[in-house]
């Protein structure tokens, strides 16, 4: 890669977008790129789930609803950037998260008799008020602040992690709906007026961002595209524009004209794709940067996630993933260590994005298929529903959602659901990057005042 | 920008070999990859004699090395995938592996060996008989948290994905079957000295487990889900939908799986039924080639072996022991997306075709056939003759731009 030619700086601080974006380079960003995919555990299984170009170039207007937060008038930490500019990034915790050792109840002497084993040391938690303390290893988060929303979970579901997931990745809580998009590719397709890269997976391909027109793409394992760099290497460019002559090709056999359309189209797009992430200028990674060094998988993602919001592509959701908490087992050595990932990870990441002055204008938010069993077995957790979800960004702390009592478990002993995730995704849609909830989500589930502080 | 022999943007399939397209097709389902030799040998033989010879063909070597690290464990079995004998073994083994997969990263590595060795025992054999190999595998156990499982306070890992993903699939239990197979599962240990059930550990009592009241345990619950319908239903299906590349309607799946059910579960019956149904030869390039399908192709197509490595596998998201989660891999058009292509065409830039295939004639028609493409559309034709006229490219330099693109050609990424 070392011998590749480099590419010219541009100079500009300014992205096409009208925000202040830092150096980066694409050489940059290709490396990073390596690294993510270099990252360990076996989660990334790759591919992506593209929806197929926007060439059209078709601007949808967003829906601002009535009284949606403009952006001056918060008294949080900090005011939210004007909302046409916001960012979502998603971090699904693969597997089954658990709400008790997330957000404990600290106060309740039944999460103490359901957990003799597995309950977090009472000395080590996080206070976040009189009945909450947050996991201890969340300290980073903790004192940056952060805002809980409590009993978020399917309505009328059961314990597969395959059927949950399928229900969060529509956007489809009841799981009537049959949606062929995904949640995520709904927003995008909202948010899209033409920008080169709307929504990106750094995980791998998902159902969550299957849109229907909105340009996205999946960057986890590509492992390289220093082949794409070389705009002065003769094979390169002969390669380049003659895999671009595919496009040409439609109806490859009368019996694949889905797979055709797909294969074709792709090249064309991701080429031009490319070069576009390639027009920032250079700078160094820091690979002692704790992100890289600490935060595993996530880490690596989010780093690349940070990047991705510099190089100005017109990005405005992001999913990540991690896996393992689908902790059946050794639970209490499992659940601290993906926790402190998490913890530096998102840490690292709103570090950058406050270095970029981008702070007013991302969120991070968790999503996690269901919560677990509320009583232990062995040294484990059995599937369970509800559960607690995280989201991190400008605006007021808040603990959001409504307690699900640990005294009025289900006929499973799970915690029952007490905020449909739909009305979370309608939170994270509506008030946060003001798309009318009704728009992207089944019926009417109203939000639950992100940033009504 | 020359882009002959297309016509408002369609460009049709040429058939280059009539005989070698039929061989092709049959070998990029049946088998992992068209590999020139059998391409070869079974263009001689009528079509049900081509099934006939694939199936009789049973697998090469059962027994992997022991080792106790994955990955030198993974290398051994791709070498076998990509020996042109016993093609249909390897695929059933692979296939076998999606269904009833084990990620390593879970599970002590030195177990692996002998759950691969199920695998290939069992590929072509008795899907009952695997099942019950399967279950009691010390890396199973582990990876499905059942090692160390008590009765008195069961984990439900092992006995809900035995339901929903290895036989009777969603909609076919309840939680409280899931509770019950969890109870009549417990007992079992892996460790140092082994895989053994610990009778104290055991569940010892009557216990109702799909409607039926019995002193249930772990050969119990998986002949009681082999006797249900739904599993030949289920499995059948996904095997259907593996070869054919298209999905079974509800009623021709039930057909399917009653006549299996009536086949006692023997899986090569199974698979010399489907390669003989009506349409699987018209279904040709119907669905998207897996990362590991894709990454075979091309070592095939070079007479490369594994090469530089198994690790080119895990960018192309298919690394053998490591699915994404238990349900395996998925199987849908994510092979094709955009971040798939460029993981693909990076793995292309990343090959020495000078030593692989440089004393390879490099024409259009020798660089198709060892590809498989003997089925192609024109526009695919013109972009390796276009080579041809590249002004500022050495002869080396061609050689490298041809293979690529025909390895990088849309009927290349499909199966």
């Amino acid at each position: 890669m070392s011998s590749l030619p480099r590419q010219t700086p541009n100079s500009g601080p300014t992205g096409p977008f009208g925000i202040q974006r830092p150096n980066i380079s694409r050489r940059v960003f290709l490396e990073r790129l390596i690294l993510a995919s270099a990252g360990t555990a076996g989660a990334g299984w790759l591919a992506a789930c593209t929806s197929g170009q926007n060439a059209s170039g078709t601007s949808n207007t967003i829906p601002v609803p009535a009284g949606a937060p403009a952006g001056s008038t918060q008294t949080g930490r900090l005011a939210p950037g004007h909302i046409s500019d916001r960012i979502l990034v998603v971090v699904d915790l693969q597997g089954g998260n658990d709400g008790l050792s997330t957000v404990i109840p600290a106060s309740d002497p039944t999460y103490w008799d359901l957990r003799p084993n597995l309950a977090i040391d009472e000395d080590d938690l996080l206070p976040l008020n009189d009945r909450l303390a947050l996991n201890p290893e969340l300290h980073r988060l903790h004192q940056r602040g952060l805002t809980v929303v409590e009993g978020v979970g399917p309505i009328d579901g059961d314990l597969s992690h395959f059927a949950m997931t399928e229900r969060w990745e529509r956007g489809d809580a009841k799981g009537t709906e049959n949606h062929r998009t995904g949640f995520l590719g709904r927003l995008v397709d909202t948010l899209d007026t033409g920008q080169p890269l709307v929504g990106a997976s750094l995980s791998g391909p998902t159902p969550y961002l299957v849109s229907d027109q909105a340009a996205t793409l999946s960057l986890d394992g590509l492992g390289s595209l220093w082949f794409l760099d070389p705009v002065e290497w003769t094979d390169a460019r002969a390669y380049q524009r003659l895999i671009g002559e595919y496009s040409a090709l439609t109806g490859l056999s009368p019996t694949s004209e889905h797979l055709t359309s797909l294969v074709p189209d792709s090249y064309e797009r991701l080429i031009d794709l490319a070069s576009k992430i390639s027009s920032v200028d250079e700078s160094e990674i820091d690979w002692e940067d704790p992100m890289l060094t600490e935060g595993g998988e996530i880490g690596a993602q989010l780093f690349l996630a940070a990047d991705l919001i510099a190089a100005d592509v017109g990005t405005r959701v992001i999913y990540t993933s991690f896996t393992d908490f689908d902790t059946h087992s050794d639970h209490q050595w499992r659940h601290p260590y993906l926790m402190s990932q998490f913890d530096v990870a998102v840490d690292g990441f709103l570090d950058r994005i406050d270095e970029m002055g981008m702070s007013d204008y991302v969120t991070v938010a968790t999503v996690s298929e269901f919560g677990r069993r509320a009583a232990e077995s062995g040294q484990g957790l059995d599937h369970g529903v509800a559960s607690s979800m995280l989201v991190m960004g400008p605006g007021e702390d808040q603990v959001l959602g409504v307690p699900s009592p640990l005294d009025e478990l289900d006929q499973d002993g799970n915690q029952r659901t007490t905020v449909s995730f739909d009305q979370y995704f309608a939170t994270l849609a509506q008030d946060w990057l003001g798309i009318e909830a009704g728009s992207v989500l089944p019926g009417d589930p109203g939000t639950l005042g992100l940033l009504a502080a | 920008m020359a882009t002959a022999g297309t016509k408002n943007g369609v460009s049709p399939l040429v058939e280059r070999d009539p005989v070698r397209a039929r061989v092709s097709h049959l070998l990029r389902r049946a088998a992992l990859a068209p590999h020139p030799r059998q391409v070869e040998r079974l263009s001689a033989l009528s079509w049900d004699d081509a099934v006939d010879a694939l199936l009789a063909e049973s697998v090469k070597t059962v027994t992997p090395p022991k080792t106790d690290e994955w990955d030198s464990l993974a290398t051994w079995w791709l070498e076998q995938m990509l020996a042109p004998d016993g093609a249909v073994a390897e695929r059933m083994t692979w296939f076998w592996h999606t269904h009833l997969t084990t990620n390593a990263y879970k599970v002590d590595a030195e177990l692996l060996p002998a759950q691969l060795e199920v695998l290939r025992a069992n590929a072509l054999g008795n899907f009952r008989e695997l099942l019950h190999e399967f279950v009691t595998d010390g890396a199973l156990l582990q990876y499905l948290d059942a090692s160390g499982s008590l009765a008195s306070n069961p984990n439900e890992n092992l006995g809900r994905e035995l339901m929903e993903l290895f036989t009777v699939g969603r909609g076919h239990y309840t939680q409280e079957d899931v509770r019950a197979a969890s109870r009549a599962l417990a007992g079992w240990v892996v460790d140092d000295d082994g895989v053994r059930l610990e009778r104290a550990n055991a569940f010892q009592a009557p216990l109702i487990f799909m409607g039926e009241q019995a002193n249930w345990d772990t050969t119990s619950v998986v002949d009681r889900l082999c006797d249900h319908p739904a599993t030949a239903v289920n499995v059948a299906a996904k095997l259907w939908s593996d070869l054919t590349g298209s999905s079974l309607a509800p009623d021709s799946a039930d057909e399917l799986g009653a006549w299996w059910q009536g086949q006692d579960l023997e899986i090569q019956p199974l698979i010399g039924r489907i390669l003989r149904s009506d349409n699987f030869f018209d279904a040709r390039y119907t669905r998207p080639r897996s990362g590991l399908e894709w990454w075979l192709a091309v070592r095939t197509a070079l007479d490369a072996g594994v090469g530089e490595g198994i690790w080119p596998l895990e960018n192309l998201g298919q690394m053998p022991y490591l699915p994404p989660n238990v349900a395996g891999w998925p199987t849908d058009n994510r092979w094709l997306s955009g971040g798939s292509l460029l993981a693909r065409a990076a793995n292309l830039w990343n090959i020495d075709y000078t030593s692989l295939v440089g004393d390879v004639p490099a024409d259009t028609d020798t660089i198709l056939d060892r590809c498989g493409l003997y089925e192609v559309s024109q526009a695919t034709v013109d972009a390796l003759t276009i080579v041809d006229s590249e002004p500022d490219l050495s002869d080396e330099g061609k050689l490298h731009l041809r293979w690529r693109l025909a390895l990088s050609c849309p009927e290349f990424n499909v199966a």
